[in-house]
């Protein structure tokens, strides 16, 4: 089943009424694999992102997921395939932690059932892997930043998908919790229980955990492929337009991406900066 | 009642022995219980409420008269001034069930838009519909389309609540997104512009003018049996279909993308809500006239007591709606000397409560 699982996109094209903000997109995402899709601010990321759910549908081109166009599928059994971790999510009402991530089981019960006790159960366990038990009964609109974030990566979890889909979910997470969930992703990867795709921020967290990369940059990808060929100083500078040097680091035994400091000191140009 | 204070002092919660925290436990303990008292309080207020104002009737009495209507037994009405029947059955019951009945539906429509909006503090004056729902009456009362006096003015405010809807949907919709944000805007510009639609109706009223004033400020005087029905009716179906999709609407609360990935048909379920919920209220307006601050403050008070979980807080905040608004309709007809416009009322008593609630509200949020 090799060749029809994961995402297949076919010359995709998307724009917001008259501004392009992907065309060309031409990827293979086959299931078993961490992907990290990087790319400069508003490169078109997250509406990649939002092809892949459903949540937004191509002009042109062809979103496959499992050897079906994404838009035949009906949202409830999409969602135990697919769960998304959004950049950032604002709440207003106080649903406690454990509320929150209970919604994680929703596309599991039937409308007016009651969660069953193992239910139950895989929100206590997402909840010791992410290290939010303590929250459980903590109103999530009274949370900080970084734990509702935390409480957004349980909720997907809870959902048991064999796709997980993550936008900038550890943006505003501190190193130590950042690590903690890239490392527990990582390790439901290599067990072969997920697939991941997460558009992450910082190379060098998405060269020590992807597989693969697609770079992206003014809505077309730029580079695809297994992180130690695609991720190269060329690729680097021609995407962010950063000079760069990529060693291998013994201590984390991952690549590392270093960056000229001195070469980025002039104002970036106005034309570019617009981008 | 209480108000839930950002905790400062301990971050961690009380975990009871099963695992379950007792935040969420302690809120479904509550809600039947707070059901329970609500609908003693309303069987005690309905019986106060048939008894009090000009001619006082008794409990005994009115109990005979109803189990003589309803269960065909007229030999109980034999000791009964023959006038106390008639002001029960013809006079007083249908304002009553009416005022509770739509006292329900106007907290019913708060839960609903707040939780479409995101915002605690939204209602169905947000969106413009009971603006839209009150030009459409003011211009039948204005044109004196008397075409039925049933039927015209609750037609013109149903019709003229559904295109602004339709309105506000519009102006609010890019790419076919619909962001709560510009669902707002969209509807305060919408409503401003209705309001002086509505002025430049009263200025065009001449003498009339005060058959709409007084409408726009909110009456249950004179309700009969058919504003009973057609309220209860419109109110059941919008219950039915606010209930098929509670636990949507729980989970619409983290947003259109996260509640999109949960399997929620987050744009249909949302514009079947809204318009259910616009529905009902343009039916509550051309019923009883503009009433605000129930739709608001009910479903807010009841999150206070029961928790956000739609699933309990809309059957307790229907209760308590039409407690508050047969209590408040009852104090404007029986205990005040003069009858005060129950719009004018609620605003009254709701007005300084919404504020210190917004208070409340700024101050969680410097804390938080």
């Amino acid at each position: 089943m090799a060749e029809t699982g994961g995402f297949q996109l076919h010359n995709v094209f998307f724009a917001y009424d008259e501004t392009t903000v992907l065309e060309e997109i031409n990827l293979e995402l086959p299931p078993g694999r961490f992907y990290g899709i990087v790319g400069p601010n508003g490169c078109g990321k997250t509406t990649l992102l939002d092809l892949l759910t459903g949540t937004q549908r191509v002009r042109r081109g062809s979103v496959l997921f499992q050897g079906r166009a994404i838009d035949t599928y009906r949202r409830r059994p999409l969602a135990r395939q697919l769960a998304l971790v959004p950049q950032e999510y604002a709440i207003d009402f106080a649903f406690t932690v454990e509320e929150v991530i209970l919604m994680g089981r929703h596309p599991h019960l039937p409308r007016f059932g009651q969660p069953a006790a193992a239910d139950w159960e895989i929100i206590d366990r997402v909840m010791a892997e992410i290290g939010i038990d303590h929250l459980a009964g903590r109103p999530v609109n009274e949370l900080s930043g970084g734990e509702k974030q935390r409480v957004a990566v349980a909720r997907a979890l809870a959902q048991q998908t064999p796709t997980l889909l993550l936008d900038e979910a550890t943006a505003s997470l501190d190193i130590r919790y950042t690590l903690n969930i890239l490392g527990a992703l990582r390790q439901r990867v290599s067990r072969g229980e997920q697939t991941v795709i997460a558009v992450l921020h910082d190379l060098n967290l998405a060269a020590a955990f992807c597989d693969h990369l697609v770079f992206l940059n003014r809505g077309r990808i730029q580079a695809a492929g297994p992180t130690d060929q695609v991720l190269t100083p060329a690729t680097i500078a021609r995407v962010f337009g950063v000079e760069c040097a990529v060693s291998h680091d013994s201590f984390s035994n991952a690549a590392r991406v270093s960056f000229n400091l001195t070469a980025h000191k002039q104002p970036i140009p106005a034309a570019e900066a617009r981008q | 009642m209480e108000i839930i204070l950002p905790d400062t002092q301990s971050p961690t919660p009380v975990i009871e022995k099963n695992g379950r925290t007792g935040h969420a436990n302690r809120a479904k303990v509550r809600a039947p219980l707070t059901a329970l008292v609500l609908s003693c309080a309303l069987l005690a207020m309905t019986l106060l409420a048939a008894g009090a104002g000009y001619m006082e009737i008794g409990v005994g009495e009115i109990i005979r008269v109803l189990l003589a209507q309803l269960g065909g037994r007229p030999e109980l009405l034999a000791e009964i001034d023959q006038a106390v029947p008639f002001v029960l059955m013809e006079v007083r019951l249908p304002r009553i069930l009416t005022a509770a009945l739509v006292g329900a539906a106007l907290a019913a429509c708060g839960v609903i838009f707040q939780g479409i909006l995101l915002n605690p503090l939204a209602d169905p004056y947000t969106l413009g519909v009971s603006s839209g729902a009150a030009f459409g009456a003011s211009l039948a009362l204005v044109a004196n389309l008397a075409l039925n006096e049933y039927f015209s003015v609750p037609l013109f405010a149903f019709i003229s609540a559904v295109i602004t809807l339709f309105i506000v949907l519009r102006l609010s919709t890019f790419n076919g997104r619909m962001s709560t944000t510009t669902l707002i805007l969209s509807g305060v510009i919408v409503g401003a512009i209705l309001s002086a639609g509505i002025s430049f109706l009263k200025y065009l009223a001449d003498e009339q003018v005060a058959v709409i004033v007084f409408w726009l400020m909110g009456s249950f005087a004179s309700r009969d049996w058919f504003d009973v029905l057609r309220v209860a009716a419109v109110l059941l179906v919008s219950v039915l279909i606010f209930a098929y999709y509670a636990r949507d609407l729980n989970i619409m609360s983290l947003g259109g993308r996260t509640s999109d990935a949960l399997g929620v048909e987050t744009a249909r379920v949302r514009t079947i809500l809204l318009v259910t919920a616009s529905l009902l209220a343009a039916v509550c307006v051309s019923v009883s006239g503009i009433i605000g601050f129930v739709g608001l403050i009910i479903p807010h008070l009841m999150r206070f007591v029961v928790g956000p979980d739609n699933r309990r807080l809309l059957p307790v905040s229907l209760l308590a709606g039409a407690l508050l608004m047969l209590g408040a309709d009852t104090v404007t007809r029986a205990v005040l000397p003069v009858e005060v416009p129950i719009g004018v009322l609620t605003a009254l008593l709701g007005g300084p409560f919404f504020c210190f609630i917004f208070r409340q509200k700024q101050r969680r949020y410097r804390f938080g």
